[in-house]
């Protein structure tokens, strides 16, 4: 536990506009993987992150309103969710994922929701079930 | 109306002559005072910004600077504190579409002429309570019930009410323009596209003075104006009086528009939009076709060649649409369902031998946006160039701690001129780094400009790296201008990663890089033993008794 850090791996859709610069200085590693769409991420790439030692998985889409792709949001936002029951039916903790919708006008979401999870996952501590016990 | 402009200190490739431009302007009517503050991107240039204009409801305010997007997201909170409404607060981009494109003192005509039409264009707008939801708003009073609207909306978002006037659907509307396109009437507008406006920008365009001809170019948010931006970027100088007007689509451009150009003394009106088909927001380069056949009747009418207006076709060439794996492939059509733009085709195709039912992909219409790849339950569709293959690979490097910095590994900050100091603590990412183990940060100045690459070339000596991290602004927008910059420094074999200032962003991007490397060569050593074994085995077994 000492110096550990989590480590979040943020598949942002290109179009969100979500990046980096918009967190401050802070005690968790954020890393970015660029979609074309939130639609193009598929649960395996979730499974894989977490089985490849990320303490949590972020999905930072479009609102479906303003996708890029006019219904690509609305058919991640039908799937994912989907895998988060799927996870708390594994007996994993279902607070490693999330997924955040962002509205072009609102600056301040996205940091709040990446500082917010790194928070509970400071409390779960580091990801074990998956990276240690089911790794790939 | 106050206009600002941004003064970029330390530029010297074709710096602005804000004195000229200054005095043109004063013989704008509408310019009430025109004030030059520097660095407006940074917190300090938005402080005197606020400071420096009177703000209030009536004020309109243009600014003039680079990078105009980026630069309203900034601003756009600061503005709405001192009541200025967002409908009469505009950014030219006089950097790109005025010092960039055009040479020498054509660059201070254009800009004078961009900056004159944005100000017509704020002073003729409006703020009306019903647009702060966003969507299309159609004004009853000039309404004759046409149906045109409902007609051509591509999401169906337009509906008859009761009445039958036509209403539209916010929570379906996407905002794209085309029935501010179709109204004959011109009474819908967009919260940012409004007939009027553009309008009486036109009508204040004027050129140079020379022979040259007078050129408005519409371009359309998603494709032609970042495409066309990238192209002044890499150095493609634009006809002397050519204008930019950007608008949602072309589908968005009311055929009105272009009668009053030519009425008005504009010689040519030119539609930038995508080439065959693959309209993002749906039917809009259909539309417009159909629109300027129309529109022949109008302009004979007005003794007024057609030749004069064009629609020139921009080949997409971000998408690389998505390949199908017949073998794979098992004809379910999920894909089907799920494409947001109908692309997929069932077919029949003779897979090993037999004739199968499998899902093709339409080229033209697929713009790769990965939906099917998510829903495919075989695994036989994968975009090209960003396959589950390699989403993988990166999602390994992103997750990888086995990357070890070598001795020099080199990153290099822009840091602005000092502007982002207030942003960036950049001793404590550089410490930061190093703890990570990269210990060659250069830190440099204006990577926007030549002079900063030069410098960046003479700081890393005689010994170049394979790869560099490059920490800068605003990549989408001046990253094509910083690898030409960087080719023209002498750097074209160093592979350059372009990310934001963040240490763990610059790492994940160098450890991405040397990743990338690594896996070619891993797949190289194991060609070399696999020829090697061949070769072993080979002479094991003796010559080919065929041979004799």
């Amino acid at each position: 536990m000492n110096g550990w850090r989590p480590l979040i791996i943020c598949f942002a859709c290109r179009h969100s506009g979500c990046s980096a610069a918009d967190l401050g200085a802070k005690d968790y590693d954020v890393r970015f993987v660029k979609v074309a769409c939130a639609g193009r991420v598929s649960p395996q790439f979730v499974m894989h992150a977490l089985q490849r030692g990320a303490d949590g998985v972020l999905v930072a889409g479009c609102a479906p309103s303003e996708c890029h792709f006019s219904s690509g949001a609305y058919q991640a936002r039908r799937h994912l969710p989907l895998l988060q029951q799927v996870l708390g039916f594994m007996g994993l903790e279902t607070q490693r994922f999330a997924i955040v919708w962002l509205e072009r006008a609102e600056t301040n979401l996205f940091r709040d929701t990446v500082q917010a999870m790194a928070e509970r996952i400071k409390l779960l501590g580091p990801n074990a079930v998956l990276r240690e016990e089911l790794k790939l | 109306m106050e206009v600002v402009l941004c003064r970029c200190p330390g530029a010297q490739e074709n710096p602005l002559d804000e004195g000229r431009l200054l005095e043109l302007l004063s013989k704008n009517k509408r310019v009430s005072k025109a004030v030059v503050i520097e660095h407006l991107c940074s917190a300090e240039g938005v402080k005197r910004l606020t400071e420096s204009i009177d703000g209030g409801k009536d004020a309109g305010l243009v600014v003039a600077a680079c990078a105009a997007d980026p630069l309203y997201r900034l601003l756009k909170p600061h503005l709405e504190t001192l009541g200025i409404p967002r409908q009469a607060f505009e950014v030219v981009p006089i950097r790109d579409w005025a010092l960039w494109a055009h040479p020498g003192e054509r660059a201070m005509n254009a800009a004078n002429d961009a900056i004159r039409m944005a100000t017509a264009r704020v002073k003729a707008s409006k703020d009306i309570g019903q647009w702060n939801a966003g969507s299309a708003y159609i004004n009853k009073l000039g309404c004759d019930k046409c149906k045109r609207c409902v007609e051509e909306c591509p999401v169906k978002a337009c509906v008859l009410d009761e009445d039958g006037y036509p209403i539209v659907k916010q929570e379906l509307c996407q905002r794209c323009g085309m029935c501010v396109g179709s109204c004959p009437k011109q009474v819908i507008s967009l919260p940012d596209l409004r007939i009027e406006e553009i309008s009486a920008g036109l009508r204040v365009l004027k050129g140079d003075g020379s022979e040259e001809p007078t050129i408005v170019a519409f371009c359309c948010e998603p494709l032609t104006f970042p495409a066309l931006t990238a192209k002044v970027a890499q150095g493609l100088t634009l006809p002397n009086n050519l204008r930019i007007v950007k608008v949602s689509c072309m589908g968005a451009v009311n055929m009105a528009l272009v009668s009053d150009a030519l009425s008005s003394g504009v010689d040519s009106v030119l539609f930038f939009g995508c080439k065959d088909g693959p309209c993002r927001l749906r039917q809009g380069d259909e539309l417009a076709a159909r629109r300027l056949d129309n529109l022949r009747e109008t302009l004979d009418r007005m003794m007024i060649d057609m030749s004069r207006v064009r629609y020139i076709g921009w080949p997409e060439a971000v998408s690389d649409g998505v390949a199908v794996n017949f073998a794979r492939c098992n004809g379910c059509l999920t894909c089907q369902a799920v494409c947001p733009f109908g692309a997929v085709e069932a077919a029949e195709k003779k897979v090993a031998g037999k004739n199968r039912k499998v899902a093709e992909r339409k080229e033209l219409t697929c713009r790769s946006c990965g939906v099917c790849v998510a829903s495919c339950p075989s695994g036989a569709a994968q975009p090209i160039g960003s396959s589950d293959r390699q989403l993988m690979d990166e999602i390994d490097a992103a997750c990888w701690d086995g990357f070890q910095p070598v001795a020099g590994e080199v990153v290099v900050l822009c840091n602005c001129m000092g502007a982002l100091n207030d942003k960036i603590d950049f001793s404590h990412l550089e410490s930061n780094l190093r703890e990570e183990g990269i210990d060659r940060v250069l830190l440099s100045d204006r990577l926007c400009a030549p002079e900063g690459w030069v410098k960046v070339r003479e700081a890393l000596g005689a010994e170049l790296p394979h790869t560099m991290v490059v920490g800068a602004c605003a990549e989408e927008f001046f990253g094509p201008r910083m690898r030409k910059y960087a080719r023209e420094a002498g750097l074209s074999e160093v592979e350059l990663g372009f990310t934001e200032a963040s240490a763990s962003e610059i790492f994940s991007c160098a450890a991405r890089m040397k990743r990338a490397i690594q896996v070619g060569q891993e797949s190289g050593c194991e060609l070399a033993v696999c020829l090697a074994e061949q070769v072993a085995a080979l002479k094991l077994m003796g010559p080919n008794p065929f041979r004799e």
